[in-house]
């Protein structure tokens, strides 16, 4: 079925739920709408040949989620909009199973971390304009499957030393085809993708956390030359937040063995990493920076497949927010590919409404 | 030099006295019929926080006054002890992160009122005064 219509087909579906759940108001009954409108510029002032890039770009759009709580159950959507397309990002329905322990259907974030954990597509909740390079998302070239459809089992374990939480899901990785494409409703043919996530939260009030992430998944490819890629990776991270100053770390083995066309296989791993950093200047103005390396993957066979992967940016950035709910960014980095290095320039407007 | 700040320091004793004697005193309320007869402080952040904190086995339901935006402040300083963009972004990470609902937030004492008395086991805060001129309520807490 034509991707699209698929996702307008669920926009009416869920509307009309939402309808149908607004005239059963109750107290157990509980939805929130969220609008995250954004606009940015990109410009890359020295590209040199890097033919792909564009010097400057433009985009609009916004991210629109959709959630319902109704007694044990909940349903999240999360639609995002912008000026080149219009994708479903999540769809997710939950069963609370047990206070705290939620098993999710659907599809939804896979759990690489705090970062891909904690932000989603609509930009205005985490400061930086740019998400971590190793956990961007698939259609803007990442190389981690962040998007997962199958199971989610979520819940976290109260104790006299703090909350230890933990995710562990199950289902279709994406498929290879010069970039990663995360399984769409109607095909089959993707390979399974598990993963394990534990987290300990010594203050539950407090968003400072850390933990560790273990994957596997099988990427099958539509490249002529490969048939498909088993991928596993180890990770860890931290987020630390202390009064105006916040940090977020984060590491990743990844290991890839690519089985090449008629049977021969190769394998080679890499270290992926970054440091985030955030400074609250005064009431309404943020500085923040975040270095980002690979290592070993100067001439990793796996990371070679992806045209645009960086494995050196340095970025620097300060957010103002112009209301409470509204916050202007501007971002330069210094960036690193395969191809060659450039300066990346991003001004951005972010929202959140109501 | 010194005088002029001894001059400041008394308005600023008188101020906050005359706030005080006023009645402007923060305080948790919940339905007459409530069962519930304390919170501590971080029970109540860990509540208007939408973390699941439970009173005879069942959750505790917080209710945001949005009613008077001085209440609403003084509610984020002396509660939560963060600033109204941290609340609602950390109230925004839970819907995006977890699918939990944000609390519910009504703009009317009236609406409040009734929503306390009318939901099991909900809590909500308001100005001292106002609390102690409806019966329906009872006050658990003063900040």
């Amino acid at each position: 079925m034509n991707h699209r219509l698929t996702n307008l087909i669920l926009i009416i579906l869920l509307q009309l739920f939402g309808s149908c759940a607004f005239s059963a108001e109750s107290s157990s009954l509980k939805q929130n709408y969220l609008f995250f409108p954004f606009a940015h510029m990109e410009i890359r002032p020295n590209l040199t040949d890097d033919q792909d890039l564009k010097t400057f770009e433009a985009e609009v759009g916004s991210d629109f989620f959709y959630l319902l709580n109704y007694k044990k159950f909940r349903t999240l959507a999360e639609f995002a909009f912008t000026n080149e397309e219009f994708e479903l990002e999540r769809l997710q329905f939950g069963l609370d199973i047990t206070p705290g322990n939620t098993l999710w259907l659907g599809r939804f974030h896979s759990p690489l971390g705090y970062w891909n954990s904690t932000y989603h597509h609509g930009l205005h909740l985490q400061t930086s304009v740019h998400r971590p390079g190793i956990i961007e998302y698939e259609d803007s070239g990442g190389i981690l499957p962040n998007h997962v459809t199958g199971m989610l089992l979520n819940g976290e374990q109260y104790t006299k030393i703090g909350t230890f939480k933990y995710s562990a899901a199950a289902g279709y990785a994406p498929t290879l085809d010069g970039t990663l494409e995360p399984y769409t409703f109607g095909e089959v043919k993707n390979q399974l993708l598990s993963i394990v996530k534990f987290a300990y939260q010594a203050d539950e009030t407090s968003p400072t956390e850390s933990g560790v992430v273990i994957s596997q998944s099988i990427i099958n490819s539509e490249m002529s030359n490969i048939d498909y890629i088993k991928q596993k990776i180890f990770g860890l991270y931290t987020h630390q937040s202390l009064n105006n100053i916040r940090l977020t770390a984060s590491g990743y083995l990844i290991n890839n063995s690519i089985r090449y066309q008629p049977g021969s296989q190769y394998s080679a791993s890499f270290i992926a990493g970054y440091i985030h950093a955030e400074y609250d200047l005064a009431m309404r103005t943020i500085v923040y920076s975040r270095l980002e390396r690979a290592f070993g993957a100067k001439d990793d066979p796996y990371l070679a497949l992806f045209d645009h992967y960086e494995t050196e940016r340095n970025l620097g950035g300060v957010r103002y927010e112009l209301t409470r709910r509204q916050a202007l960014s501007v971002e330069i980095s210094q960036r690193i590919n395969s191809h060659d290095s450039h300066t990346h320039i991003s001004i951005q407007w972010s929202a959140v409404f109501p | 030099m010194i005088r002029y700040l001894l001059y400041f320091l008394f308005i600023f004793t008188i101020s906050f006295s005359t706030l005080a004697e006023s009645g402007q005193k923060l305080v948790i309320v919940t339905g007459s019929q409530s069962d519930i007869t304390s919170l501590t402080p971080k029970e109540l952040r860990r509540v208007f926080l939408g973390l699941n904190v439970t009173n005879n086995n069942s959750a505790v339901v917080p209710i945001r006054n949005h009613s008077d935006d001085m209440l609403h402040e003084v509610f984020l300083q002396k509660i939560m002890f963060m600033s109204s963009r941290t609340y609602e972004r950390q109230l925004n990470l839970r819907v995006v992160r977890k699918g939990l609902a944000k609390p519910k937030q009504f703009s009317t004492q009236a609406e409040i009122i009734s929503a306390l008395t009318n939901t099991n086991n909900s809590i909500s805060y308001m100005w001292e005064k106002d609390a102690k001129n409806f019966s329906d309520l009872r006050i658990i807490r003063t900040r």
